[in-house]
């Protein structure tokens, strides 16, 4: 039954069952509250200078108050999820979608391997020189690990593209396969409000009381919907409390879910679990603040926690704008990732490391890779601080939403195709 | 766009003990007067009374009312506060027999047409979202006064709001199985 249909069975309902009891309420016998006497004003007596004080006296106190209110107003967060299918959808979503790059990634060797090609120009004009990038990963001294090619720059030997001869790769290179590993959830999770709808209806599954849908559009254009099918029910030991189970599948792949919303007080926490196997899972949970809406997900992989980040979100011009975080102690990085109107994302960064900063711009589209035959994401890093100032590129995995035979992979069921 | 009733205007008028008044005032507030209540108190005897109560006392403490607040939100508060009160003193003590009171939901008093009475409806709703659905959909009132009159923060009434039509819908969904 839609909600409508239910509202208006409700309301007829009650308007059926409502008595009418003005009739037994006899006015003229009823003891009604005599209106307290208005205090009679006091004279005032004018006089210039009593004048001019209030007046003073009230211009003060109106820019303070408007100052005051700009403060209070600028300072109040709009959250950039509002709804219970919002949150429920993001973050179940964005987590089994960094679940799924489980795959792509070799916990033991992700930070001493090479992630990739990495095409570092200093002029357009050369051909392209292909190198090793530092190995990215959780492990920060491995950062300092030169690729094995010789003529590729390290992070112990800075060199910025100001010749054409030199080519160099920037600080953040190290970070670019940890970036990706987030990349496939941004891709799907930051749209604009119009391109992207959450909704959660009644299941017809049997064994799943509610069926939640996101559907938004990727960075090709094709329409997408994930599905997932799960339970809530009150927590027998805490009526505040409510426990979800349920299952998502991405892929060929179905992921397990499982996590709670708690009422706490002003605020309703929830904490969500997608889980491959009990080895490999992906948590997230809640840590909006006065600050905003943010969420920290804590990656696990073969029994070892791979990776902690904040995710905070803000809603600018409609537009869902997250910003990864992440400290070490070797390591202090800030990705704040954004859908451009012209396509592709736009990635704002700062990362120290080893007491360097570098600060860029990242430029990512999603291209054809004709030898690998599959997508790929293309990275275009402009670094505008730091030692390694210049322009390079890269490129980085992009799992299956969409394949070349129109097979959508990546989601229960897709509209559209590229 | 639809004039705002002029509460005040009419308060000023029931003082002077107008019926008119009255009657105005009854018409645009007994919706949430009701809807509050019903979410606390089951029997339809009890209810009726408190609702009586409710405007006798509205009457007598007007007084306490400041012109220009929200009087619908003002009055609710005094029908919820004697609900609870009447809850809290009988609800364990007196057994409430369909057959014999006539329940407030009686399936006589059901809306004929669907089928289903309000009883069947919010029967798997707490005390809670009974007060959030029933002041939201049948007086209308809006969702930041609903926070104010149950007192939990306005997200919170949001999510309860959602939580308790989805209950709903299943409980539907099974009796139409």
């Amino acid at each position: 039954m839609k909600r409508r249909e239910l509202k208006n069975l409700i309301q007829n309902a009650a308007i059926a069952a409502m008595p009418d009891v003005c009739n037994r309420i006899n006015l003229q016998t009823a003891v009604i509250a005599e209106m307290p006497e208005q205090p009679t004003r006091p004279q005032i007596r004018f006089g210039l200078s009593g004048v001019l004080k209030v007046a003073m006296v009230s211009i003060f106190a109106v820019f303070s108050g408007f100052f005051l209110y700009n403060q209070f107003r600028d300072q109040t967060p709009v959250l950039a999820l509002q709804t219970e299918a919002e949150v429920y959808g993001f973050t179940m979503v964005s987590a089994t979608s960094i679940l799924s790059q489980f795959s792509l990634i070799d916990p033991l060797s992700a930070d001493l391997t090479d992630f990739g090609t990495v095409i570092a120009l200093a002029d357009p004009g050369n051909n392209p020189t292909t190198q090793n990038a530092p190995g990215p990963g959780t492990n920060p001294t491995t950062q300092d690990n030169p690729g094995p090619t010789t003529d590729a720059p390290t992070t112990t030997n800075p060199t910025t593209t100001t010749t054409e001869s030199v080519v160099t790769a920037a600080l953040v290179a190290a970070k670019v396969e940890t970036v990706t590993r987030y990349l496939n959830a941004m891709e799907i999770m930051l749209a604009e409000k119009t391109e992207t709808e959450y909704k959660i209806v009644a299941s017809e599954t049997v064994g799943y009381q509610w069926l939640l849908t996101y559907s938004t559009i990727d960075l090709l254009g094709n329409t997408l919907e994930y599905e997932i099918r799960y339970n809530e029910e009150v927590d027998p030991e805490n009526a505040n409390r409510h426990l979800i189970t349920g299952v998502m599948a991405f892929g060929d792949v179905e992921y397990a879910m499982s996590g709670s919303a708690v009422i706490d007080g002003e605020t309703i926490r929830t904490t969500f679990r997608a889980e491959l196997d009990e080895d490999n899972y992906v948590t997230v949970s809640d840590e909006t603040d006065a600050d905003g809406q943010k969420y920290r997900y804590t990656l696990v992989q073969n029994g070892e926690t791979t990776q902690n980040v904040t995710m905070r979100l803000q809603r600018e011009n409609q537009k869902l704008v997250a910003t990864l975080a992440w400290t070490t102690e070797a390591e202090t990085a800030e990705f704040r990732f954004q859908k451009k109107t012209t396509g592709g994302l736009e990635i704002r960064y700062r990362y120290l490391c080893g007491g360097e900063e570098e600060t860029g711009k990242m430029d990512v589209d999603v291209e054809y890779d004709q030898e690998r035959e599959t997508f790929c994401y293309q990275y275009a890093v402009d670094a505008q601080t730091g030692n390694h100032m210049g322009h390079s590129e890269y490129s980085g995995d992009r799992s299956n939403k969409t394949g070349m035979n129109g097979h959508h992979s990546g989601m229960m069921g897709s509209i559209g195709s590229f | 766009m639809i004039p705002l009733f002029d509460f005040d205007g009419r308060l000023a008028l029931l003082r002077q003990r107008d019926e008119v008044a009255f009657q105005e005032v009854y018409d645009q507030t007994k919706r949430g007067v009701f809807a509050v209540i019903v979410a606390i108190v089951r029997d339809r005897g009890d209810a009726e009374d408190l609702m009586q109560e409710t405007y006798m006392k509205m009457l007598a403490h007007l007084d306490q009312y400041e012109p220009g607040r929200n009087f619908n939100a003002w009055i609710v508060q005094i029908a919820k506060n004697l609900a609870f009160d009447h809850y809290r003193k009988h609800h364990q003590s007196i057994p409430v027999d369909p057959q014999e009171q006539g329940y407030l939901f009686d399936r006589v008093d059901a809306h004929e047409s669907s089928g289903y009475d309000l009883e069947t409806l919010i029967a798997p709703l707490d005390q809670d979202e009974r007060q959030i659905v029933l002041l939201h959909i049948v007086s209308n009132t809006k969702f930041k006064d609903i926070a104010t009159i149950v007192d939990k923060p306005l997200g919170t009434v949001l999510w309860m709001y959602n939580r308790a039509l989805k209950k709903m819908q299943k409980q539907i969904g099974r009796g139409a199985e």
